[in-house]
C-alpha cells in the first residue's frame, strides 16, 4: 500500500497543489497576486523536484491501467519542470485579471496533472479521461485573458476543434476495441500488429491519432493554433506551446508503438500529414507580423518534423522524438520568456517590437537568438541536435527523400526565424524606447536556459542514452 | 482484400443504406402527404403544441442561466453514480465507499466554488 503511494507520489503531489490553489481561489478578501504567485512557484518547484526523484520508479497501479516506466517518468519530469518554468515567467501576469490569478495557476496544475496521468496511462479509457482533463483545463485558460476581443474567439475555436478531435478519437478507439476486444494497450500490442493491414484497424488507429494531432497542431487539426496563440494570454500560450505539446508527443509515441511498425497505410497517412504540415506551417509563417502567430505556424511545422521521427517507428526514432520534445520545450520557453518580458502590459508582441533589443536588453537578445536559432535548427543549440537525431532515424529507415524534403523546409523556415533575429540585432531601437529592466531571478532563469540550450546541443549523449532506454520501455509495454 | 473482408464491409454498406433510408423516407413521405394549403397557423412557431404568445426577443435573467448551468452539471454527474451501483461491493466494499466519497467530495468543491463566487446570490434585474 505504502509502496503504491510512493509510486503515485508525483501525481498525488500535483493533486495536493491543485487543492491548495483551489483554496486560494475561494479565499476571501482582496486579490493578492504576489501571494498566489509565490505559492504556485514554491509548490511547482517542489513538484518538479519530486518528479525528478521519481525517475527510477517502475511498476503498475490501478488494475494495470497505469504504468510507471522510464518513459513515463522521464516525461513526468519534463512536464513538472515545464510547469515550473511557465510559472517562473508568470511573475508579471498582466494579461489576466488579478482576481483570476489563482484560477490561472489552478488550471495550469490540473492540466499538468492530466498530462502526467496521460503519459502513464496504458489503457484506452484512462488515456481518454486523462487527455480530457488536460484539455478541459486549457479550454478554460485560453479565454481567461482580460480586455481583449480575440480571447473569446480563440477560446471558442479551441473548444470546438478540441471537442471535434476528442469525438473523433473516441470513435477511433471504439474501432480499436472492436478489432482487438480489449482496452489494455499491452493486449492491443499483441493483437494489433497482425490486424494492422485490415482497413478497420487502420481507420481506428488513424481516427484515434486525430485526438493527438489536435494537441500537437498537426496539419488537419492545426487551425486553432494561430488564433489561440494570438488570443490567449502570453503565459497561457507559453504553456500550450510547450508542456501541452510535449504530452501530445509522448502519447503519440505510445500509440504508434502499438502498431508494431510495419503498416504501410498508417505510414502513408503520417508521411502526407508530415509533408503538408511542414510546408504549410513554414510558408504561412513567413507572412506573420505577430511573434506569437509566427510561433504558432512554426509549431505546426515542428509537428511535421516530430511526425518524421515517429514514422521511423524504430527505437532510435522514438528516442530522438523524446530528445526533440525536451529541446522544443526549452527553446519555446526561452522565446516566450523574452516575449513575456518584452510585453509590458501583457499585450502581444510584434516582430518589429524586437527592434534594437540588443541595446535595450543584451541578455534577452542572446536568449532570443539561441531560442530562435534552436527552433530553426542551427548548431550549437538543442534544436539542431534534436532535428539531426530525427533525420538520422528517418534515413536509417530509408526515408531519404522525406528527409531532403524536410531539409528544404528547414531552409525555408530560416528566413522568418532570421527575420526575428535581424529585428533584435540589426534594427535600431524605436524612438523613446528604454532599456528593459531584468530582475535577478529572471536573469538567473536566462542563464539557466542558455546553458541548457547549449548543453542539449553539445552533449546529447547522456540524455539520448536515457531516451533510448525509455523508448525500449515503450516498445516492451508488456 | 479477400472475400471474407468484402462480406464484412458489405454489411457496413447495408447499414449505411438503411441509415440513409431512415433519414430520407420520413422527409419524402411528409412532402408527399402533407397538406399543401397555407393558412394563418401554418408558419407559426411550433413548440410542443402550445400556442406561442409575445416575442422571443426579451431579456432573460442571467442569474437564472447560471443556476440552470450548475443544475445541469450536477444532473449529469448523478448519472455517473449509476454504474457505481452495479459494481459496488463486488469485492472490496470499503475501497468502493472511499472512492465514492472522493468522487462526491470533488463534486462538492464545485459547489463551494460557485457559492464563494456568489452564484447563489440572486441578483435582481434592474431596469
Amino acid at each position: 500500500m505504502l509502496n503504491q503511494v510512493i509510486l503515485f507520489l508525483p501525481e498525488l503531489f500535483f493533486l495536493f497543489m491543485a487543492l491548495v490553489l483551489f483554496g486560494l481561489t475561494v479565499a476571501s478578501g482582496e486579490p493578492k497576486p504576489r501571494r498566489d504567485y509565490h505559492t504556485a512557484l514554491v509548490l511547482s518547484a517542489i513538484g518538479a523536484v519530486i518528479t525528478l526523484g521519481s525517475i527510477g520508479a517502475e511498476g503498475h497501479l490501478f488494475f494495470k491501467a497505469y504504468r510507471l516506466d522510464l518513459f513515463s517518468q522521464l516525461f513526468k519530469c519534463f512536464l513538472g519542470f515545464g510547469l515550473f518554468l511557465v510559472i517562473c515567467i508568470s511573475s508579471k501576469l498582466d494579461g489576466i485579471a488579478e482576481r483570476h490569478h489563482p484560477e490561472f495557476y489552478l488550471f495550469l496544475t490540473t492540466s499538468t496533472l492530466g498530462m502526467m496521468l496521460l503519459v502513464s496511462a496504458v489503457e484506452l479509457i484512462t488515456l481518454f479521461v486523462a487527455l480530457e482533463l488536460s484539455s478541459y483545463s486549457l479550454y478554460i485558460l485560453v479565454p481567461m485573458r482580460k480586455g481583449s476581443d480575440h480571447d473569446s474567439e480563440a477560446g471558442i475555436k479551441f473548444f470546438f476543434i478540441g471537442a471535434m478531435a476528442s469525438a473523433t478519437m473516441l470513435f477511433g478507439m471504439s474501432y480499436i476495441y472492436g478489432v482487438c476486444h480489449t482496452t489494455y494497450l499491452a493486449e492491443i500490442m499483441t493483437t494489433l500488429p497482425q490486424l494492422i493491414h485490415t482497413p478497420g484497424a487502420v481507420v481506428g488507429m488513424v481516427l484515434t491519432l486525430c485526438g493527438l494531432f489536435f494537441k500537437l497542431a498537426v496539419f488537419p487539426f492545426h487551425n486553432w493554433a494561430p488564433d489561440v496563440y494570438e488570443g490567449g494570454a502570453n503565459q497561457v500560450v507559453a504553456f500550450v506551446a510547450t508542456v501541452s505539446k510535449m504530452a501530445g508527443m509522448a502519447i503519440l509515441i505510445r500509440l504508434v508503438a502499438l502498431t508494431g511498425g510495419d503498416s504501410t497505410y498508417l505510414m502513408n497517412v503520417l508521411i502526407i500529414l508530415a509533408i503538408v504540415g511542414m510546408t504549410l506551417g513554414n510558408l504561412v509563417a513567413i507572412k506573420q507580423k505577430d511573434f506569437k502567430r509566427l510561433l504558432a505556424y512554426s509549431s505546426i511545422a515542428h509537428a511535421g518534423y516530430v511526425l518524421l521521427g515517429i514514422l521511423s517507428m524504430s527505437e532510435i526514432g522514438y528516442a530522438s522524438v523524446i530528445y526533440y520534445a525536451l529541446a522544443y520545450l526549452i527553446l519555446n520557453v526561452a522565446c516566450f520568456m523574452v516575449l513575456v518580458t518584452m510585453s509590458e502590459k501583457g499585450q502581444n508582441v510584434k516582430i518589429d517590437d524586437f527592434s534594437g533589443l540588443y541595446k535595450r536588453a543584451p541578455l534577452l537578445a542572446v536568449t532570443l537568438l539561441l531560442g530562435v536559432f534552436g527552433l530553426a535548427g542551427l548548431p550549437p543549440t538543442g534544436g539542431f541536435t534534436g532535428k539531426f537525431l530525427i533525420f538520422i532515424a528517418a534515413i536509417e529507415k530509408g526515408y531519404l527523400w522525406l528527409v531532403i524534403f524536410a531539409m528544404v523546409n528547414v531552409t525555408i523556415s530560416l528566413y522568418y526565424y532570421i527575420g526575428v533575429v535581424k529585428a533584435a540585432y540589426l534594427n535600431p531601437p524605436a524612438e523613446g524606447s528604454e532599456p528593459i529592466r531584468i530582475s535577478i531571478p529572471l536573469r538567473l532563469l536566462n542563464y539557466a536556459l542558455i546553458i541548457v540550450i547549449l548543453w542539449l546541443g553539445l552533449y546529447p549523449s547522456t540524455l539520448f542514452d536515457q531516451a533510448k532506454i525509455a523508448a525500449e520501455a515503450v516498445l516492451a509495454v508488456l | 482484400m479477400d472475400a471474407f473482408l468484402l462480406k464484412d464491409y458489405f454489411f457496413i454498406l447495408l447499414f449505411l443504406l438503411v441509415g440513409i433510408g431512415f433519414g430520407a423516407v420520413p422527409l419524402i413521405l411528409s412532402v408527399l402527404i402533407s397538406p399543401k394549403t397555407i393558412g394563418r397557423d401554418t408558419l407559426k412557431t411550433y413548440e410542443s403544441g402550445m400556442i406561442p404568445f409575445g416575442s422571443a426577443w426579451v431579456q432573460f435573467g442571467v442569474s437564472y442561466y447560471l443556476f440552470a448551468l450548475i443544475f445541469l452539471a450536477f444532473d449529469v454527474d448523478v448519472l455517473y453514480l449509476f454504474p457505481v451501483l452495479l459494481a459496488y461491493g463486488k469485492d472490496f466494499v470499503i475501497r468502493d465507499f472511499v472512492e465514492l466519497c472522493i468522487f462526491v467530495g470533488i463534486l462538492a468543491f464545485a459547489i463551494i466554488y460557485a457559492w464563494r463566487k456568489g452564484v447563489f446570490d440572486w441578483k435582481e434585474l434592474t431596469g
